[in-house]
């Protein structure tokens, strides 16, 4: 069964998000991992780029499948997972924390509101 | 994140909404296995059952088992038999011994391929002829409409749903096969024989879609599960794996395979898909007119082999482009490689971007990544 963290929100898409001191940092859940499965190759965007809340930011993908990342949240890229150039894998292996892709400077706090929470992304995904 | 699935693979959410999907007589055994299934040819057949790279390695390296049973089977009987898949292949079924195959293509009247298929001689007027998964019908109609064309009586019959096919790949198939009790000699590929698997009568073909030594196995549907438990238990010493068709599209995809909905897709003739080298040109045959009228103008597309030295994966649709960046081809199929971890693709070509060593782009997304035109396979092989 896929895991999903109580500290996090979700998008319908299957991106979680972290907040701490403004700062969002973006992944794709456990749930999305086991289904894309083998991920072998990851397109993320710079340090400095900006997207509104729900763009597509960049793309994962697996042997079989091409996947677009949309942006849960409005703001401008501060971080980016730079390590899964050459380890794309880790997203497979640790979604939640070594696997994770951008963080982002949050614009409109608000948008958290409208994501999900632990239990209604439980309930999306059948589990 | 949405996913995009490749022809043929598509997602198990979309095929889950696609009425009519058929279940083949494995289906139960092979949710057991813990299988992922997606649609494929009209029926609902196992993608993966551990994952892609590690059923992969496994037939690379030691042995796995595939259900290939969506694949189509075509009987044709009859005094009739052989001039009539003269008439309909590019092959000379005349030149074929008994306990041989053939691969062929089944062509249109515009030379274009229906299909691309192998046929056995099982007896002097009896064929057995294996089209792709979906194509029983359009293959058998293409046979039939000649039937008048040529001397003697033949009958086409559609055994497809009546029968199983399992591939058995990789170095160790010859052990496994051995171990569950077949004997079957030790022949050149394109031979077929009759042997014992648990009891059940398998006919055995040494072919396969992998690049590995190998076999092929037609069995009843009744036996089929049988059959296929069998070989799983007989290869457990060797490690053997079951294999989805996520894996059978990059094995076949590194040893610069054509599957029919990708390099087929849009009316591709043999001379387009590297295929020349299979067509007889000493005999009539559907398609015979446009193909030579084709080889002698000579300014065909050609399928070449693509490996990309920039970050990205290739995919069908993608644009193929000059050092100018302008589109000279198109990508019919790609993958990151498991075996050579680089991208490779296949991909339609002008004729003077078709030569070993050229360099290309391909548009990935808008964005241009560096490609070198390759030999195939891919894989080189000791």
């Amino acid at each position: 069964m896929a895991e999903v963290p109580d500290d996090l929100k979700y998008s319908r898409s299957h991106e979680w998000v972290r907040v701490k001191d403004g700062i969002a940092t973006i992944g794709i859940t456990d749930h999305a991992q086991n289904e894309l499965t083998d991920i072998v190759y990851v397109e993320l965007p710079n340090e400095g780029d900006s997207f509104e809340q729900e763009d597509e930011f960049g793309v994962v993908e697996s042997v079989k499948s091409v996947s677009e990342l949309y942006l849960p949240v409005t703001g401008e890229i501060t971080a980016v997972n730079t390590e899964l150039e050459n380890k794309p894998e880790l997203i497979n292996e640790s979604p939640y924390d070594k696997g994770w892709l951008v963080k982002v400077k949050l614009e409109d706090e608000s948008e958290l509101d409208g994501l999900m929470t632990p239990n209604a992304y439980l309930s999306l995904t059948g589990n | 994140m949405t996913a995009a699935f490749f022809p043929g693979l598509m997602s198990a959410a979309e095929s889950a909404t696609e009425p009519g999907l058929l279940k083949g007589p494995l289906h139960d055994l092979h949710a057991r296995l813990g299988a992922r299934f997606v649609g494929f040819g009209g029926f609902e057949m196992p993608v993966q059952y551990s994952s892609i790279k590690e059923e992969h390695e496994a037939v690379r390296t030691h042995v796995g088992l595939f259900d290939v049973s969506h694949m189509s089977n075509l009987r044709i009987e009859g005094p009739g038999a052989e001039a009539l898949l003269s008439r309909t292949t590019v092959s000379d079924a005349a030149k074929l011994k008994v306990g041989r195959g053939v691969y062929t293509a089944v062509l249109r009247d515009d030379g274009t391929i229906l299909d691309d298929t192998i046929f056995y001689r099982m007896a002097d007027d009896s064929f057995y002829l294996v089209p792709n998964a979906g194509l029983n019908e359009a293959v058998r109609a293409a046979l039939e409409a000649h039937a008048d064309d040529v001397e003697g009586d033949v009958t086409v019959t559609d055994v497809s749903r009546a029968t199983c096919i399992f591939a058995l790949q990789g170095p160790d198939a010859p052990a496994v096969l051995k171990a569950a009790g077949a004997d079957v000699p030790d022949t050149p590929p394109f031979r077929i024989h009759e042997a014992q698997v648990d009891g059940a009568v398998c006919q055995v073909a040494t072919t396969g879609y992998t690049g590995e030594t190998g076999y092929e196995l037609f069995v009843s549907e009744e036996r089929g599960p049988e059959v296929f438990e069998a070989l799983l238990d007989a290869g457990k010493v060797h490690g053997i794996e079951p294999v989805g068709l996520g894996a059978r599209d990059t094995l076949r995809l590194e040893m610069g395979f054509a599957l029919a909905g990708n390099e087929f897709e849009g009316g591709r003739t043999p001379l387009e898909a590297g295929l020349g080298w299979a067509v007889k040109w000493d005999h009539d045959f559907v398609g015979k007119e446009a193909l030579v009228r084709q080889k002698e103008t000579d300014d065909h597309d050609r399928l070449v082999g693509l490996e990309l030295s920039g970050r990205g994966i290739a995919r069908h649709g993608y644009a193929v482009l000059d050092g100018s960046g302008q589109q000279v081809g198109i990508v019919t199929s790609g993958t990151l490689s498991p075996s050579l971890d680089t991208a490779i693709a296949l991909a339609y070509v002008r004729p003077g971007q078709a030569a070993p060593g050229t360099e290309v782009a391909v548009d990935v997304r808008g964005r241009p990544v560096a490609a070198t035109v390759a030999k195939t396979p891919f894989l080189k092989r000791s």
